[in-house]
């Protein structure tokens, strides 16, 4: 090695400053590619209640769904990467009836549910071929036991999977919907969006105001129009005929109506308790059991006092809409609607329902004639009034 | 000196006395718990809160499970407990790595100047442990800071953990204080004993140092792994098995070797900075050739165990997946699976480092002209390389975006974003880096055995084969087959980059073996040059900042995975921008720290001249020392 001579040489400057400008200007580099990144927190799952009770067998697939890609995390292994059986790819139900057929499966499952139930709570005990953990022959799943932690299934929402594997080919839902079971704790925050509408209800009055059965119909001494008057429909329907009305409302049309305009997804919404509050109660209404509108009492217990609520409670808009501080949530909220439309685009939603559909939310549900319905003075006030709607 | 020393002790007492009393505030040390469940093994029994657990009700013991904190549990000190953690924790293990690593490579050093005799080898070594000696209080600073902040914001947490490791992390606070005197005996008696028997005396301490510092290290890292993994703990964290068996879980030795070689890397980059700062700043051509030289080696140290870094990482990630396809996805498909796109540019940023400072260092002798025109080639295949390495797979996009591009991945650069196309450029990448390590070895030796033709078409067929059999199995195996078999093959790339490092070492040492040296200028550098042994630490230091926050949050929200959760206001995956600031608030702490310590190095190496001579050098009032 030449280590050189010793004579003096000249120094590059302020070496110190130099070099921690260099670094920071490096280090602040790694920085800018970390937050041009996509910026995604990652949760913890929240512990909540929700009544299950209030589960229809819609939301109880859509919680089942909810888990599957969320708190579940099944959607992490199970997917088009081929980590694991892409299950949104396959029919799961055949796939269980046929891993039943295989000479290997040696579980004690009859049929696809409980197939599917075991696979879950003990995946060894049919591996999938080719997807068993390294080295194993397809002998050990990969899968841990989604009822341990850290996944943590319950019982309900194993469940739930199993309904949504089932409904999302089609499939008739086998699992029972645990309507009678205690409050359980429930570990879901993806579920909170599916489960928002399960309001309890225990009434005639509340099933009417939870699926706005007065938007369209007369009925508990108001209602619209649109469909037939259901006051004394007793009288002329028994309550199979009433039943299947409302679960395939085209099957039988009443003379002088179009088909097509009730909602057909009654059935998939409402629970079986509700459907049942329902048609007993109108399969005995031979005669008029209210007086006076109940739309109001539905919709507000404050007396209407000025012109726009009298209008709002005429034409049942809480029934859907959350509007001065009460309402359904069948519809989106009105209380901040002046804060994103204007008055053009407000009274076009009510006029043209269906021309633009707020996200989350279906179309065809809210009738498309309030505008024969009501006055121009009417929408007016109603439009005025929206306007003032921003959430202060 | 002494203040130094002093303080390092003071911290370490400060630590053991914290051991203890968490110890007796664990309320586990009246019991017989404590013991059996701790160092000296056998079943844990306690007569606490029962565990509710089917396995029990078969038998009369009865197990603590691991507590269940409540948010209200966690103190509240008015800013993110995990924050205060996260920097302190990161600084720690920062010089931890340091000080670990240096007395490593010193004693290989200190070594090769006993048998070279060459003294330059051991006045190298004697100024690298003097960086290590200043970062080894930094370090206890650190140590005792982390564990106060642990016991006072996660006190849940550390009760159970200090109940589950018991006695062994006493053991841990004992190992401190030798490796304490066994380090100051080596570094202050290194010129007492540098002749003679005195020097195997010398450089067997230097053994026991390294023995003490792996041991220290293992144990710690058990901590970190049984928190990833546990074992020895029943399904609800209680304890059933010894102290062995809690810390030989399944990622532990995988941990081990991580870090150990990770450890040799970091350390070679930090003391190369100092070398290049030295370089710089260096006034006479001969210390700058002396810097030159050390900076060399360091970085030298560096990139060889940088090598094979991703295979130990390779290692780990299977044993991951092998304990739970859940975690590993978390951590590379999941989440945090960005994380690895700024790995790419980290490790990129290393490589290029690396492969500059190499590239420069040919000019310092005139038979690198011979191999100067592969340079434009390898610089092509290592940017194409990084490129590939950076693309990634699924891009969040706009509904129009999406639209516009046909899918959420690029129709043609999308298949650059999969696994197979980096394993194909991590692989060429690291052979190239080698070949550059190699042209830059023989660039100041002439061949002289006869069969150095056959010794070179060898080494180049070796390239080829691997090269091609690297492109070749990622490309069939990775987008031809399925997942299972994309797994198996970058084993095999693995190998090939293996085998042309082990034969490129092992028949550049027969084929030059007597071979004619032509003169290297030491000293004769860019300065350019010196600034890539500065990005060198700065991105080895993010790099370690990363991985360790991946590491960490595979977790997700367990304090224990599966056994204890993580129910603070923190128990979220932070974003990526906030997870980078971070990083690089604890690198720029680093930075400053390390600045102090080579300032410090430098100030015990720098003597005023006597007031009377003032008068006859006004201009020199300090003498820089190269020792």
């Amino acid at each position: 090695m030449n280590t050189g001579k010793t004579e003096e040489i000249k120094t590059s400057g302020n070496v110190l400053l130099k070099s921690m400008v260099f670094s920071l200007g490096l280090a602040l580099l790694f920085t800018l590619v970390a937050n041009l990144l996509p910026q995604v927190e990652g949760e913890a799952p929240v512990e909540q209640e929700i009544d299950l009770g209030t589960l229809t067998m819609e939301s109880f697939v859509a919680l089942g769904e909810a888990i599957f890609t969320g708190n579940g995390t099944c959607s992490l292994c199970h997917n088009d990467l081929g980590r694991a059986p892409d299950i949104l790819a396959l029919n799961m139900v055949d796939i269980a009836n046929e891993h039943l057929e295989d000479e290997r499966y040696k579980g004690n499952a009859t049929d696809a549910e409980s197939y599917l139930y075991e696979s879950m709570i003990d995946p060894g005990i049919y591996v999938v071929k080719d997807f068993g953990k390294k080295g194993s022959n397809d002998t050990i799943s990969p899968m841990p036991r989604i009822d341990k932690p850290p996944i943590e299934l319950s019982v309900i929402e194993i469940n739930a999977v199993i309904a949504y594997m089932q409904a999302k080919d089609g499939h008739d839902v086998t699992v029972p919907l645990p309507v009678d079971a205690p409050v359980e704790e429930v570990q879901s925050v993806e579920a909170e969006k599916s489960s928002m509408n399960t309001i309890s209800v225990n009434t005639i009055e509340e099933v009417v105001a939870k699926y706005a059965c007065q938007a369209c119909h007369t009925m508990l001494g108001g209602g619209g129009d649109l469909g037939p008057e259901l006051e004394q429909v007793g009288k002329r329907l028994n309550a199979e005929e009433i039943r299947q009305s409302i679960i395939d409302p085209d099957a039988e049309i009443t003379e002088g109506f179009s088909p097509g305009v009730m909602p057909r997804d009654f059935a998939e919404k409402m629970m079986v308790k509700e459907l049942e509050i329902l048609v007993t109660f109108l399969a005995d209404s031979k005669v008029i059991h209210h007086e006076k509108p109940v739309a109001s009492s539905l919709i507000n217990t404050k007396k209407a006092s000025s012109e726009v609520e009298k209008v709002i409670a005429q034409f049942g808009c809480q029934a859907c809409h959350k509007m001065l501080g009460s309402g359904g949530v069948l519809g989106p909220s009105l209380e901040r609607v002046g804060a994103y439309l204007d008055a053009d685009e407000i009274r076009q939603s009510i006029i043209e329902p269906n021309r633009v559909i707020t996200n989350g939310f279906p179309s065809g549900v809210m009738p498309p004639n309030f505008s024969e319905q009501m006055s121009d003075a009417q929408l007016d006030l109603l439009v005025t009034f929206l306007m003032t709607q921003k959430g202060d | 000196m002494k203040a130094r020393r002093y303080s390092s002790w003071l911290m370490w007492l400060v630590l053991l006395v914290i051991a203890v009393l968490s110890f007796f505030w664990s309320g586990t040390l009246t019991t017989a718990n404590t013991f059996n469940s701790g160092f000296f093994g056998a079943v844990a029994a306690s007569t606490e809160i029962p565990a509710d657990m089917s396995t029990a009700e078969n038998t009369e013991l009865t197990l603590t499970p691991a507590p269940k904190p409540t948010r209200a549990d966690y103190p509240d000190v008015g800013v993110s407990s995990r924050s205060i953690v996260w920097v302190v924790a990161q600084l720690h293990l920062f010089f931890g790595a340091l000080v670990l690593a240096v007395p490593l490579f010193v004693l290989v050093i200190e070594l090769l100047g006993v048998y070279t005799k060459d003294s330059r080898y051991d006045d190298m070594a004697h100024e690298f442990m003097k960086i290590s000696i200043t970062a080894y209080s930094i370090t206890a600073l650190f140590g005792g800071t982390l564990a106060l902040a642990l016991f006072l914001l996660y006190p849940d947490l550390m009760a159970y953990l200090m109940r589950v490791f018991g006695a062994q992390m006493m053991v841990y606070a004992i190992l401190f204080f030798l490796e304490s005197i066994v380090l100051y005996i080596y570094y202050y008696g290194w010129n007492a004993m540098r002749y003679g028997n005195a020097k195997w005396v010398h450089l067997s301490l230097g053994l026991l140092l390294n023995a003490v510092g792996a041991t220290l290290m293992v144990t710690a890292n058990s901590w970190a792994t049984f928190m990833m993994a546990p074992s020895g703990v029943n399904e609800v964290g209680a304890v059933i098995g010894d102290i062995w068996e809690v810390m030989k879980g399944p990622l532990w030795n995988p941990i081990n070797l991580h870090r150990f070689i990770a450890n040799i890397a970091f350390g070679g980059a930090v003391v190369g900075a100092y070398a290049a700062y030295k370089c710089l700043a260096a006034r006479t051509a001969e210390a700058r050739a002396h810097y030159d030289w050390m900076g060399y080696t360091s970085n030298f140290i560096a990139i060889l165990a940088f090598l094979p870094l991703p295979f130990a990482g390779y290692w780990l990630m299977a044993e991951i997946y092998a304990y739970s396809q859940q975690m590993g996805i978390t951590a590379m498909g999941g989440i945090l699976a960005w994380l690895f796109i700024i790995q790419a540019v980290l490790i990129g940023t290393i490589l290029l480092a690396g492969n500059y400072y190499l590239w420069s260092g040919m000019s310092r002798t005139e038979g690198s002209k011979r191999y100067q025109r592969f340079i434009k080639y390898i610089a092509v295949v290592l940017v194409i390389c990084f490129l590939i390495w950076v693309t990634p797979h699924t891009l969040i996009l706009t509904s129009g975006e999406i639209a516009a591009l046909g899918g959420s991945n690029h129709p043609l650069l999308g298949a650059l974003g999969i696994m197979p196309a980096k394993n194909i450029a991590v692989n060429l990448m690291l052979i190239f880096t080698f070949m550059s390590f190699q042209i830059y070895r023989r660039s100041d030796k002439v061949a002289t055995v006869s069969w150095e033709t056959a010794g070179n078409a060898l080494m180049v067929a070796i390239y080829i084969v691997a090269i091609v059999n690297i492109i070749f199995v990622g490309v069939y195996y990775g987008y031809f087959t399925n997942t299972v078999y994309k797994v198996g093959s970058s084993v095999i790339q693995v190998v090939s980059t293996l085998t042309v490092i082990i034969s490129g070492v092992v028949l550049d040492a027969f084929l030059y073996r007597k071979a004619k040296t032509l003169p290297s200028h030491w000293g004769q550098v860019s300065n350019r040059a010196q600034y890539a042994l500065f990005a060198l630490p700065i991105a080895f230091t993010w790099l370690m900042a990363l991985m360790g926050y991946v590491r960490s949050s595979v977790r997700t929200h367990w304090h224990v995975y599966t056994v204890m959760k993580d129910t603070s206001p923190d128990n979220f995956i932070p974003t990526i921008g906030y997870a980078g600031n971070m990083m690089t608030i604890v690198t720029v702490l680093f930075v400053l720290f390390v600045l102090f310590i080579f300032w410090i190095a430098n100030l015990s190496g720098t003597k005023q001249v006597p007031p009377y001579a003032t008068h006859k050098a006004p201009a020199a009032e300090r003498v820089e020392s190269t020792a």
